[in-house]
């Protein structure tokens, strides 16, 4: 029974991601002084788009229905090797933590092909903006993982979070909530939240994320949502498996009730955030995510020391 | 011998024939003379005359002194274009070579304005010749609800080269509708001219055909109808500072001032039962009157609107998120903003003291002057900016006018047109200045109707601060002018 | 080594026979084509023996005629290991070219060509082979000299008779260096075999083993083509036929690791300064080489600075692997240069295909700049799905073979970054870094690249392209087979890694053989299992369309009904944001094309984007200093032939004198 405890723990990602962009606007509608779409509103929205069926321009090719399977398998490959709480991961091995950055990478490498395969300026523009912060996000979210190998002596995501159970904070406490905080900045910039990206705009002009999704339609944005919305819960995960309250040594239930709480309360922040910041202007993000760099490389050095 | 315009009024009418008629050479060292000692082209448009032929009339204005010329000259094929030495000519005189075939030479960028061909020229953009950029392509249907425009982008990267617009989707006819004689729709027309400005252009309308008739219109009317067009530019300034900040992503102002806008929209309805002011004014006065309650409703209202505006707005002005956004992003000169001719906020952001209830007073303003509200720094900031002054400035003024509200009737029967007149009527809309220029013919009726809306002026400010910067800025400057596509289509 | 003498033979005999069929290209190019694929496949017998086994193999023959020349070639693990992709990828550049030179218009350098290429395959084979000084200097020699004559086969043009003259002197001086190094080596008293000699001075002789390093690495580096030794190689390999190209960058810059490899054998490693020294080069390389990459405007110039950064990439495992080993980091030295060599393996597979693609893409189009092709996907599918397996392995997808080696590189350093106290931390994140930075900067620059050739639509109307030559789309195929195949072969290759990385470092064992296989296996089933998730949920999205309507339309551009193709991005745009952020670096300034204050267009200025080109300026510098300080000396200089036939005389007739003395 315990082996099978990693395997309901997917499942538990698996139906719970999406929640979280419900929690996200909730919280932004409170803010806003509205009530808000429902919780389960991304459930909805995935449902009706399975049901429908699709519209592809003539200028597309294979890539353009092979990216949305395609960068979800990735995404999904990539939530194999997430610990949850206080139990492991699925499947763990010495530097998962690359594999899985570098599995990201290759939901982007499909996403941005897909996006340049209609041929449209808007798609070509958010693939060249995804393109450029990517450089910028992935090398922060690797020396976020070199501090915490660091910290936690650990070569893979398993160790650093589950197998290290907290003692992670032993070394240097405020240290460590720097790479909390820059891994948050990841989080924000991978899953195109504000201040990077404006995940409501309904202006191609602005778009990142959405742009790269104009063209498609029916079960590919089913998809395509999902995969995002797995990719938050990823995402978020590290920040959260770093706060998570090891101490209490919950039970089964109980770990599972927490962790998805932790990350529901990431979502909760960043629904705060967006409402009360700007979006920042297109050049000043490398600028934001150098600045992100530095502080882990000073909690490297910090943590190494 | 110097030739020089005739001066008239705001609604001042003229005769036809004491109009000066020059020869089209004089007509152009006009306007350039103008335009070089500080004033600009308010109008300009070409008119089917007598014998064939096409009388060209200019409207220009001296914003400093309160002087409105008027020249005219006849003109057959073509002239030298006004354009290279006086950019803001540039759209009039495409629309006089789109309407009636007039070539003006050598103008640098001559195709039609509204139609796909005119002239036998087909509107083309112009393309950077360069292999390695690439154009963006945006329009004519948008993302969200607003109205149907063409716009092209020349991008090298995310930098913005060049931008061109193309416009007229939303061409319906409303100046041909007019001639002869004015319909009964005619004013159903003119609060359509532009949606969000109903009260600006009825009143306008109003006003020319009041000029025309030689009527006096009733105090509490003049009264009336300042309020609601002050309360029209609150309901659109509150929506644009909402919106502005919505493509920041900014959302508490955002969400707040959309509601906000509906507020001061249902404001005008307490008034006429129309949220955008529909038949409140007519020929003659207004249709509908304030009671002692109304006035108190109001009141109570706009304070409680106007705190809430001052609240939501006040966010913006102390977000360092925001103000980074605002400031220097998509920034006009003086200088460029005194070439293109630019009016309303846009202008007004630019440093430029230039608004028609200062400069030519009308109606009530002539009696409650209301402050010119500018700021110098020409970019998205200062237009943001200059329409929250605006607010707080409309706010003082329908305050003021709650509390002195002059009595007697609201509304006149109207009178019939004079003949062979002119007459040049200027209200400041929330977008700028509204001119509307009326010719009766020789039975009292419309033989000439021009219209021209602030977006008309603007829209090439637009495309100019565009320049250099970035695409992903674009929504945020095109919501800081906010122009209108059918003021601009007719 | 009787199959290799063959194929060293045959090489030579059929690249003569090529010369002397001049006016018979056809017959020319397929003489040499099988030829060449013949002897490559027969090399590869020993070659797999020993790669597999890892039995060395050796060759001895002490010509006395030739003046003592002592024909001593060796095959040991660490030349198999590199023989293996030189005889594979010489097989399919062979196939390749025989489609690329077929409709080549100038047919009278048809033989030529065939010849220098041939002898290319065999000085390359020699190389690795060689185990005496002389004849690893005759066949480096011969290598630079027959690539450079391949380099400028279309000498009708100014700019590759310009490339070909930089990458001749570059490989020059390179050879120089190696020269003089070798020189104090044999000066040291041994001569021959001087691979396997210990006579390399200790760590005890200072200086002069500092000296010997530091030649070694400018000679070597010269050839390997890193920062800052990199300038020739843009130039030259964009110059060259695209087969060629494929060999120059798959294989020939791996000669220079493979030189600074053995050097390493020899020497032994005890210098963290030369750890370091790659290091930085690394990852200068792989930074600086993907920045520049970004903004050239010929599908093969971007390629070749790509391979600047694999070989980067490849030094920064080098690097940390030499500073592990001087600091007693055992696990992290074996796991860096197995991820270094891995890394080596593939590139030269991944790159030779995407060259072969490029090239195949740049003959049916009509032109290898990406801003003037578009949309050619579905006419040229070979070729297309051919580039787009390279350009996913050399992002990194980890569906490919790109990833294992970096994969094994990353695990290094973090394995490095817990051996607190050792000095590992500093390069160990030096590392992550510059491999993070320089893999997201290949994964923008392939994705952007291979869209924008491919994808979307076709913005030069010259009619639809169409595949050039069946042949080429063999060997194309069959360099993608074998990129696929790597990527799940990866621990397979473990045991002839360690054996590779064991003849460099003796300190491993092949114990670690096991350990390595069980790191790269995840890997694998990884690859696996993704490739069975996508063919899977390929299948369910077709499955769910089945009953539903699907329609085609436009692409949706704002219900504007006259979008072209000037409409989508094109290269320069795509990458002009991220080359903007590093402005410092690549891009000075971007006039605006219509100023602010004329409003009306017509004025285009250009849009220039000015490198600053830090060496240039550099070497420029440089050569003003020496310009201006030997100016002196121009009195020699008198421009009349007896007057230079005097100076070698005299000075032939004082080192007699001071020989005799």
């Amino acid at each position: 029974m315990n082996n099978l405890y990693p395997l309901f723990n997917l499942i538990i990602a698996l139906t719970a991601a999406p929640l979280m962009s419900g929690v996200i606007n909730r919280v932004k509608a409170f803010f806003a002084g509205r009530k808000g779409p429902p919780l389960l509103q991304l459930y909805f929205d995935i449902g009706k788009l399975l049901r429908k069926g699709a519209v592809y321009s003539r200028t597309t090719g294979v890539f353009f229905r092979l990216a949305p399977p395609a960068g979800l398998v990735f995404i999904l490959t990539a939530l194999l090797f997430i610990p949850c709480g206080a139990y492991p991961a699925v499947l763990f091995f010495p530097g998962d933590m690359v594999l899985v950055v570098y599995l990201l990478g290759a939901q982007r490498f499909c996403m941005l092909l897909a996006a340049l395969d209609t041929g449209s300026s808007f798609e070509g523009m958010g693939a060249s903006r995804d393109a450029h912060f990517s450089v910028f996000s992935e090398a922060v979210l690797f020396l976020c993982l070199a501090a915490m190998s660091v910290a936690s002596g650990s070569v893979s995501l398993n160790g650093m979070l589950f197998t290290a159970g907290g003692r992670i904070w032993q070394v240097s406490p405020p240290v460590l909530l720097v790479v909390v905080f820059v891994l948050y900045i990841v989080l924000l910039v991978e899953n195109y939240r504000v201040p990077f990206d404006d995940p409501n705009t309904h202006l191609e002009l602005t778009m990142i994320h959405e742009a790269m999704a104009l063209d498609h339609g029916g079960p590919d944005i089913a998809m395509f949502e999902y995969a995002a919305a797995l990719k938050f819960w990823i995402l978020a995960s590290l920040p959260a498996g770093l706060l998570f309250p090891y101490g209490m040594k919950p039970d089964f239930f109980g770990n599972s009730a927490l962790f998805l709480g932790v990350i529901a309360l990431t979502a909760a922040l960043t629904g705060a955030l967006e409402s009360c910041a700007a979006r920042l202007r297109l050049v000043k993000v490398p600028q934001m995510l150098t600045a992100a760099a530095a502080l882990s490389v000073v909690a490297l050095i910090f943590l190494a020391k | 011998m110097m030739s020089s315009g005739a001066s008239i009024q705001n609604s001042g009418t003229l005769k036809l024939g004491d109009i000066p008629r020059m020869r089209i050479e004089d007509l152009r060292g006009f306007i350039l003379r103008e335009v070089s000692s500080g004033s600009r082209i308010v109008s300009l448009f070409g008119h089917s005359g007598r014998e064939g032929g096409t009388d060209i009339f200019a409207v220009t204005a001296h914003d400093k002194s309160g002087r409105l010329s008027l020249a005219s000259a006849a003109v057959k094929g073509g002239y030298d274009s006004l354009t290279p030495d006086c950019p803001q000519a540039e759209l009039f005189e495409r629309e006089i070579f789109e309407e009636h075939g007039i070539i003006p030479r050598g103008h640098p960028w001559l195709k039609p304005v509204r139609r796909n061909t005119g002239g036998g020229v087909k509107r083309e953009f112009w393309r950077v010749p360069d292999r390695r950029c690439h154009e963006v392509a945006v329009g004519p249907v948008h993302a969200g609800v607003i109205e149907p425009g063409h716009f092209r982008f020349q991008c090298l990267g995310e930098d913005v080269l060049h931008l061109e617009m193309e416009l007229g989707y939303q061409h319906r006819g409303i100046e041909r509708a007019l001639i002869s004689a004015p319909p009964a729709r005619a004013l159903a027309y003119m609060e359509t001219v532009a949606g969000d400005t109903s009260i600006g252009h009825a009143l306008a309308y109003c006003r020319a055909c009041e000029a025309l008739s030689g009527m006096h219109i009733p105090a509490r009317a003049q009264c009336l109808r300042g309020i609601a067009l002050e309360l029209e530019r609150l309901a659109n300034h509150s929506g644009d500072l909402g919106a502005l900040s919505g493509d920041v992503a900014y959302l508490p102002t955002a969400s707040y001032c959309g509601r906000l806008r509906g507020d001061f929209l249902n404001m005008t309805a307490l008034l006429c039962g129309s949220r955008f002011g529909r038949s409140l004014i007519c020929q003659g006065g207004v249709n509908f009157d304030m009671d002692n309650g109304l006035v108190f409703l109001l009141r109570e209202k706009l304070e409680a609107s106007f705190a809430a505006l001052k609240g939501a707005v006040g966010l913006l002005w102390v977000t360092p998120s925001v103000l980074d956004r605002f400031e220097g992003t998509g920034g006009l000169s003086a200088e460029q903003c005194f070439a293109l001719g630019l009016v309303g906020p846009a202008c007004r952001a630019c440093g430029i003291e230039r608004d028609i209830r200062f400069d030519f007073p009308y109606g009530i303003y002539r009696f409650e002057q209301i402050p010119v509200a500018t700021y110098p720094s020409g970019d998205v900031f200062a237009r943001a900016y200059v329409r929250w002054i605006e607010c707080e400035r409309s706010v003082d003024f329908i305050r003021s006018q709650l509390e002195s509200m002059p009595g007697g009737v609201t509304l006149q029967r109207p009178g019939i047109f004079a003949p062979e007149r002119l007459t040049v009527s200027l209200v400041e809309g929330w977008r700028g200045e509204i001119c509307h220029v009326a010719l009766t013919d020789s039975r009292g009726g419309f033989a000439r109707y021009k219209i021209t809306d602030p977006s008309f002026h603007n829209w090439l400010g637009l495309a100019v601060a565009m320049r250099g910067e970035q695409i992903f800025d674009f929504p945020l400057c095109n919501k800081s002018f906010n122009l209108s596509y059918c003021g601009h289509d007719l | 080594m009787v199959f290799i003498a063959a194929a060293l033979l045959l090489l030579l005999l059929s690249g003569l026979c090529a010369l002397f069929l001049n006016n018979r290209p056809a017959v020319a190019a397929a003489l040499c084509a099988t030829a060449c694929i013949a002897s490559c496949l027969a090399a590869l017998f020993p070659v797999f023996a020993v790669f597999f086994s890892g039995r060395e193999m050796s060759f001895d023959l002490l010509w006395p005629a030739a003046g003592g020349l002592r024909l001593f070639l060796v095959l040991d693990r660490l030349s198999a290991f590199f023989l293996v992709p030189v005889l594979l990828l010489s097989a399919l550049a062979a196939l390749y070219g025989w489609g690329y030179l077929r409709r080549e218009r100038n047919s009278e350098s048809c033989g030529r060509q065939w010849f220098f290429f041939n002898m290319l395959v065999a000085s390359m084979l020699a190389v690795f082979l060689a185990a005496d000084g002389l004849i690893f200097l005759l066949c480096w020699e011969m290598m630079a000299l027959s690539s450079f004559f391949l380099v400028v086969s279309r000498d009708e043009e100014e700019s590759v008779r310009r490339a070909g003259f930089i990458y001749l002197a570059a490989s020059h001086c390179g050879t120089a260096a190696l020269f003089v190094m070798f020189a104090f080596l044999s000066a040291a008293g041994i001569s021959g075999g001087f691979w396997n000699s210990a006579a390399f001075p200790g760590p005890d002789v200072g200086v002069l083993r500092v000296l010997l390093l530091s030649l070694g690495i400018f000679g070597f580096g010269m050839k390997a083509g890193f920062m800052p030794f990199h300038f020739w190689l843009p130039r030259a390999h964009p110059a060259a036929p695209s087969h060629v190209s494929a060999l120059m960058s798959g294989i020939m810059i791996k000669a220079g690791i493979y030189g600074i490899l053995r050097m390493f054998s020899v020497a032994g490693v005890t210098d963290a300064w030369c750890g370091a020294a790659l290091i930085i080069a690394g990852i200068c390389s792989g930074i600086l080489a993907m920045l520049s990459a970004l903004n050239r405007r010929d599908t093969k110039s971007v390629l070749a600075y790509s391979s600047i950064e694999n070989i980067g990439i490849i030094c920064m495992g080098t690097g940390l692997a030499v500073y592990a080993a001087s600091c007693g980091g055992t696990l992290v030295c074996l796991l860096a240069l197995s991820g270094a060599l891995l890394h080596l393996f593939n590139h030269a597979f991944f790159k030779g295909l995407l060259f072969m693609a490029a090239g195949a893409a740049g003959k049916s189009c009509g032109s290898r700049d990406p801003d003037a092709l578009g949309g050619c996907a579905k006419a040229l599918p070979v070729t297309s799905s051919s580039f787009f397996l390279g350009a996913a392995a050399a992002s990194g997808v980890p569906l490919l073979n790109g990833f294992p080696g970096k994969f094994l590189i990353y695990l290094a350093a973090f394995c490095g970054l817990q051996l607190k106290g050792s000095g590992l931390l500093l390069p160990s994140t030096a590392v992550i870094v510059g491999l993070s930075l320089s893999g997201c900067l290949s994964l923008a620059c392939f994705t952007g690249l291979s869209g924008i050739i491919f994808l979307g639509k076709p913005r030069s109307c010259a009619g639809r392209p169409e595949e050039y030559s069946a042949l080429m789309g063999a060997a194309m195929i069959s360099a993608a087979a074998v990129c696929l195949f790597l990527t799940f072969a990866a621990p397979l290759l473990s045991f002839s890694l360690c054996g590779a990385v064991s003849a460099v470092f003796a300190s491993t064992d092949t114990a670690s053989a096991s350990g390595l296989a069980d790191r790269l296996a995840p890997l694998s089933c990884a690859s696996a299992w993704v490739f069975v998730l996508i063919a899977a949920a390929l299948a369910a999205g077709r499955l769910l369309l089945r009953r539903r309507k699907v329609s085609f339309g436009e692409t949706w551009n704002c219900a504007y009904a006259a979008a072209d193709a000037r409409m989508q991005y094109t290269s320069a745009s795509f990458f002009y944001p991220l080359s903007r952020t590093f402005t410092f670096f690549n891009v000075r300034k971007s006039p605006a094309a219509v100023s602010k204050t004329t409003f009306f267009p017509g004025e285009y200025e250009g849009y220039s984007s000015r490198r600053i080109g830090v060496f240039r300026t550099l070497l420029s510098g440089i050569a003003a200093k020496l310009e201006f300080s030997l100016s002196c000396l121009r009195w020699l200089q008198q421009g009349r032939l007896h007057i230079y036939i005097m100076y070698i005389m005299t000075a032939l007739l004082a080192l007699l004198l001071w020989k005799v003395r």
